[in-house]
């Protein structure tokens, strides 16, 4: 077996398969983007705004309820509500400062936003821990804001997981993947059902032509808000479960970059569903993570650029053969006005 | 100025007034002091060459643009500087000269969002009264049918708008305003692009909707046989003003008309070009 992995310039461990711990994390992450796409997809697919801002939202609901919860104490629960009401806010604030500017403007807007919030995270040392991360503001106040989290996940562990055989350390994460997903999941169906109503109609017509929308008596920029205050507390429920997994938060996490990587998952899963945002984060982060397990003659610097490589590939060969993406649907790609 | 001319048959009190109204772009005075009224359950052309200012004061009375100055009274109360959304909810609807369909959403959610007094576009209403949402849907539903099926368009109810013909696309929108309840409706071009046969369905519905339900219509056309056999008045506009108002017997053989559609060649030969239109405007 190694004889032959040294023979072939191009070869694949199968250690990969057993890896659970890994994969797990994987299943993490691809439910964290997932809830994190959601708000795009409603953004983007379901109103017409393009909102680049999406890791600035995220930024802001993780570091807002770590905060409260390590420098304040203020229970975890409290923290989480309050954390996503501020994200809102925010949401709301550059929506009502930015939203009549024309669509690519707004964009811009919201990415200028975003970075104004991992900036100040980086810098305000004292509030964030800065570079080195949330760690250091826990062990100053001795108090770790994955307190809460273990001890539920701890007596999963022990009560749910390890007498059906999934208590070994390499199932650590599991009861946190079965969380991010059956936060995952109970979104998707709930905003299935919003977008079906007369509300979503409303949504839908703005995307399709604001000033028809308004010329029928509907007020446009408020369902815009409402919209983009929907996606701000998306992004806030991820940042969380993503602080929830790296166990100590600083602002590379928040790098615009992810707000990309969003964009790719929206554009894999399909314009205007929400499922499809569930099945293209799962295959963008399967490609990303799974190459780690790709044998290349190369540095390992260049391997981690290679899946980025690896992934504008496939989103190229998708606009080529299946331009709608994996759920979109064709039809409403192709009509015009 | 304009009321003097037209007092003279007695009619239903104004339900639309416009007063000494102004819009410029840049230099472009493109609606330059137009006054005129439109009596309530009239169905009145709004005629004028091209660039004339019609479009734009059509986007004036809707609230897509904020007039310069001027005053705009619909239904007694002034709608100057109101927003687009809340004077369609006073019953003030319009359609566009490019129409708007909403390509991607069917021709059937196309109707329904029309539709007035649905609690479920509210997010708090929809959460706490489901039932009154899914009841006023079934409503609405209904009655979507019953309209699109007398512009011919039932069978594509579940057809995507963007599907439509352009002729199509015209009934759907003028049908889509009169889903929204309306008291008013202005209409830009209805008849452009569809087939007479279609177009006289159009103005019968118009004729039907105003002798029952008291709707008033105000139409840009340019086709002149329909301005003339099927509207009650007809006001004309140049450059921004309203030279003429009247029923259509007097304003087809108005001197001033033939001028503005003629070209000043015809009149006095001032070129008035834009800005400041010659002095012949204002008819008082």
């Amino acid at each position: 077996m190694s004889a032959l992995a040294e023979a072939l310039p191009l070869a694949v461990s199968f250690d990969f398969l057993t890896a659970w711990d890994f994969w797990i994390g994987v299943g993490v992450l691809a439910g964290v983007y997932g809830i994190f796409t959601l708000g795009l997809q409603l953004n983007v697919g379901y109103t017409g705004i393009i909102n680049f801002g999406q890791a600035g939202f995220m930024a802001m609901g993780a570091y807002s309820a770590i905060i409260l919860i390590v420098d304040l104490g203020i229970p975890t629960v409290f923290a989480l509500l309050l954390s996503t009401l501020i994200t809102m806010a925010a949401g709301l604030l550059i929506g009502v400062s930015s939203l009549r500017l024309r669509a690519d403007y707004f964009a811009i807007a919201t990415i200028a936003f975003a970075e104004i919030i991992r900036l100040t995270a980086r810098n305000a040392r004292d509030l964030t821990g800065g570079n080195q991360g949330t760690i250091s503001i826990e062990l100053d106040n001795d108090r770790f804001y994955t307190d809460g989290w273990f001890e539920i996940s701890n007596w999963v562990r022990d009560n749910l997981l390890d007498p059906i055989g999934l208590g070994g350390s390499e199932f650590g994460s599991l009861p946190l993947l079965i969380l991010v997903w059956g936060v995952l999941a109970l979104l998707v169906v709930v905003l299935n059902r919003l977008i079906a109503t007369p509300w979503g109609r409303v949504l839908r017509a703005v995307r399709e032509d604001e000033d028809a929308a308004r010329a029928l008596g509907k007020n446009a920029v408020a369902y815009k808000l409402q919209s983009l205050a929907i996606a701000s507390a998306l992004g806030a429920t991820s940042g969380w479960l993503l602080a929830l997994s790296l166990e100590s938060v600083n602002q590379d996490v928040f790098d615009p970059l992810f707000t990309f990587i969003g964009y790719g998952i929206l554009v894999l899963g399909g314009l205007a569903s929400f499922a499809g945002v569930m099945v293209g984060s799962v295959i963008l982060w399967t490609v990303l993570e799974g190459m780690r397990f790709l044998d290349l003659p190369l540095a390992a610097d260049k391997v981690a650029a290679l899946r980025f490589v690896l992934v504008g590939l496939i989103l190229i060969l998708l606009m080529a053969f299946r331009p709608q993406g994996i759920f979109g649907k064709r039809e409403e790609m192709v009509i015009g006005d | 100025m304009t009321e003097g001319s037209t007092a003279a048959n007695v009619k239903a009190p104004p339900i639309l007034e416009m007063r000494d109204v102004w819009k410029h772009f840049g230099g472009i005075h493109a609606v330059a002091g137009a006054t005129f009224s439109i009596p309530q359950g009239s169905i009145t052309a709004l005629i004028g060459p091209n660039g004339a200012g019609k479009t734009t004061l059509f986007n004036v009375v809707t609230g897509f643009y904020r007039a310069d100055r001027g005053a705009i009274v619909y239904d007694g109360d002034s709608v100057f500087g109101k927003s687009p959304h809340a004077i369609a909810r006073l019953g003030m609807v319009r359609t566009f000269q490019i129409t708007k369909a909403l390509a991607a959403m069917p021709v059937i959610d196309n109707m329904m969002l029309a539709a007035p007094g649905q609690p479920g576009e509210r997010l708090p209403l929809l959460i706490a009264r489901p039932m009154a949402s899914r009841r006023r849907e079934a409503e609405v539903r209904e009655q979507a049918l019953e309209l699109l099926s007398t512009f011919d368009l039932d069978r594509k109810a579940d057809d995507y708008a963007g599907t439509l013909s352009g002729g199509q696309r015209k009934l759907l929108e003028l049908a889509r305003a009169l889903m929204a309840r309306p008291r008013m409706v202005l209409l830009d071009e209805p008849m452009a692009g569809i087939n007479p046969t279609l177009g006289r369905r159009l103005l019968e519905h118009m004729q039907d909707l105003r002798a029952n339900q008291g709707v008033t219509f105000l139409f840009v056309e340019h086709d002149m046989d329909v301005v003339m056999n099927h509207s009650d008045e007809i006001v004309v506009m140049a450059q921004g003003k309203v030279i003429v108002q009247g029923p259509p017997d007097e304003v087809r053989s108005d001197q001033r008309v033939i001028d503005a559609y003629l070209g000043d060649a015809v009149a006095d030969g001032t070129g008035g070009n834009g800005s400041a239109p010659g002095g012949e405007a204002g008819g008082s």
